[in-house]
């Protein structure tokens, strides 16, 4: 098989497909990852087909240690203990490591979990054109126990009780699986459909854009020490009010200035505050998309 | 790799639109000052005589000391401005051989990748450099820096590497205790010429390795798995997987309870499919 390959993509839906031929799911929020092991070498391919080895070398080397030659396709998460759900913001902070002392205090202090859902090839067959479930019972056959940093997430019947499930834990989706069907590369195909919920996130806004004259016009997000993206929806003239009158300063809270906010009329402002915003999906740079004002803890 | 520099190549009337990439990465290990007995990070105060009180960084300008305690100030504009009227171009000069360039004068290589719209000019001066053999000589300002830089290909990408101003290049006359031209004694210069036969090879990089910074990385994964057994926070690794079983177990109830409602397929081989965990959870 030529490595990398593209990993097959779940395409949205907002339909729950039912029938005997579909299985369900958890959608995890991570960091898609395809795992290669021969041998006496693994190599880790991001989404893209990147070589990732550097990013997780404990996973690197907990794969080296396991015996047989597969290619294994899955989601690098970082589980959030107290959320009880992945953090895509605590993965994004490995990803963004690049000095390898940095990479590996990182690895002592903060627990990635490979989610397998895919078995790609095993002991040099193709398993491609393999059923779906076909695959996913040879890869539970191949990892029976669920582990901290390794298992293969569940496939369930009972689409609705997932969901349910999925709304009221807060995840982030629910993907819905063809069970007849082979894996194929990319979106090209209608055998996995992915529905997500609406997620709330915790912000701090730290600055104000503004329009020509004194125009309020977006709140500047900071998540995890990173910029966040800019928020507008669900600001109303008495919001507005309120917040152009929080005092302001001239020091930025981000060592560099995010590119997308150069040349943007901006103050920032001296007592950040908290809000919660919602949104569908946290860009790879750790914006968010698309995102609403749910609440504004201005006190 | 993030974009550090947007410019464009030129040489003649050909204009290559590029995009530079740091080529190269430190691996240094850097540590922090602590204090011995607080263990907390030694930070700085910018202060100064007249105002004991940390200065606010609007309150920073920057001066050039043209003698000792007397200085001609700028401001960040007047800076901005003088940068800016650097050009954004690198302009190739001269074609020259590899060979003729004493390695002295590299700084720091860029890859560079075709701005927009520029694929086809990019690969015109790739195959002609590749062709021809030579390297461009250029001159180039990066962060209102001016340095000569050399234009070559790195398999199959351009790529640029900043070089010294021969200003800059310090002559060997000012090394002390040079030996002059002594008389060398002929058997050992014999002996020397057979010992670099021996040792001669092809320059292959990827044997060697930074063995302080090996053993430094050892020393510091020891020193945090020693301190982890005091302090490991274990609960966190279980959770997911607690969590896991926690949802098979609900949904499997919850299908356990429409299964009786319909009184449809027997529940006997439900409570060993949720301890077994191969296969479909589920009826099959």
């Amino acid at each position: 098989m030529q490595l990398p390959i593209i990993p097959m993509a779940p395409v949205s839906s907002d339909e729950i497909p039912c029938g005997e031929d579909w299985g369900y799911q958890l959608k995890w929020d991570g960091v898609r990852i395809i795992a290669y092991m021969s041998d006496d070498t693994v190599t880790l391919y991001s989404r893209s087909g990147l070589i990732k080895n550097t990013t997780y070398p404990e996973l690197t080397r907990n794969l080296a240690a396991l015996s047989g030659r597969m290619v294994l396709d899955g989601e690098a998460i970082v589980f959030d203990p107290i959320k009880q759900r992945p953090s895509f913001p605590m993965i994004l902070q490995r990803e963004r490591l690049r000095q390898p002392n940095r990479i590996e205090g990182a690895a002592q202090t903060q627990h990635i979990t490979y989610v397998l859902f895919d078995l790609i090839e095993q002991d040099g067959e193709d398993l491609r054109g393999l059923a779906f479930k076909e695959r996913h019972e040879r890869l539970k056959l191949a990892f029976p126990t669920r582990k901290d940093w390794i298992f293969v997430t569940d496939l369930f019947l009972d689409g609705a009780s997932l969901w349910q499930w999925v709304e009221s834990n807060s995840w982030e989706g629910m993907v819905s699986k063809r069970l007849s069907a082979p894996y194929r590369e990319g979106k090209h195909h209608k055998d996995w459909l992915k529905k997500k919920t609406k997620q709330q996130f915790e912000m701090s806004i730290v600055g104000l854009t503004f329009k020509e004259g004194q125009l309020l016009s977006s709140l500047i997000m900071m998540m995890n020490e990173q910029y966040a993206g800019r928020v507008s929806g669900g600001l109303n003239e008495s919001l507005k009010q309120q917040i152009v009158q929080l005092p302001n300063h001239s020091t930025s809270p981000f060592l560099k200035l995010p590119a997308d906010l150069k040349n943007v009329k901006l103050v920032w402002l001296r007592k950040p505050f908290t809000a919660i915003v919602s949104c569908q999906e946290i860009s790879d740079y750790g914006l968010l998309r698309h995102p609403q004002i749910v609440k504004l803890e201005l006190e | 790799m993030h974009t550090v520099w947007k410019g464009a190549i030129s040489f003649g009337l050909v204009h290559v639109p590029v995009k530079l990439f740091t080529a190269t990465e430190s691996h240094d290990i850097s540590m922090k000052m602590l204090h011995r007995e607080f263990h907390s990070p030694i930070s700085y105060k910018r202060t100064t005589p007249e105002s004991p009180d940390e200065v606010p960084w609007e309150d920073i300008i920057k001066g050039y000391e043209y003698e000792p305690g007397r200085y001609v100030m700028f401001d960040k504009d007047e800076l901005q401005q003088l940068s800016e009227e650097a050009s954004k171009e690198i302009k190739i000069v001269d074609f020259v051989d590899l060979v003729e360039i004493d390695p002295i004068y590299y700084q720091k290589t860029y890859y560079m990748a075709p701005g927009d719209t520029g694929a086809n000019a990019y690969n015109l001066l790739k195959t002609a450099l590749q062709e021809s053999g030579k390297i461009g000589i250029a001159n180039v300002t990066l962060r209102s820096k001016g340095s000569l830089a050399a234009i070559r290909v790195i398999d199959n990408c351009l790529s640029m590497v900043t070089m010294h101003y021969p200003a800059e290049i310090r002559p060997v006359t000012q090394v002390p205790n040079l030996p002059g031209s002594t008389q060398v004694n002929e058997r050992e210069l014999t002996m020397a010429r057979m010992l670099i036969d021996q040792l001669s090879t092809h320059f292959d990089p990827t044997k060697f390795e930074d063995e302080y910074r090996k053993r430094l990385m050892h020393a510091i994964s020891n020193k945090i798995n020693g301190q982890q057994i005091v302090t490991a926070p274990e609960p966190q690794r279980a959770n997911v997987v607690n969590l896991m079983e926690a949802l098979q177990a609900s949904l499997e109830q919850a299908r356990a309870t429409a299964v009786k409602d319909t009184t449809a397929p027997a529940t006997s081989g439900r409570k060993s499919r949720a301890k077994s965990s191969a296969g479909v959870t589920g009826p099959k």
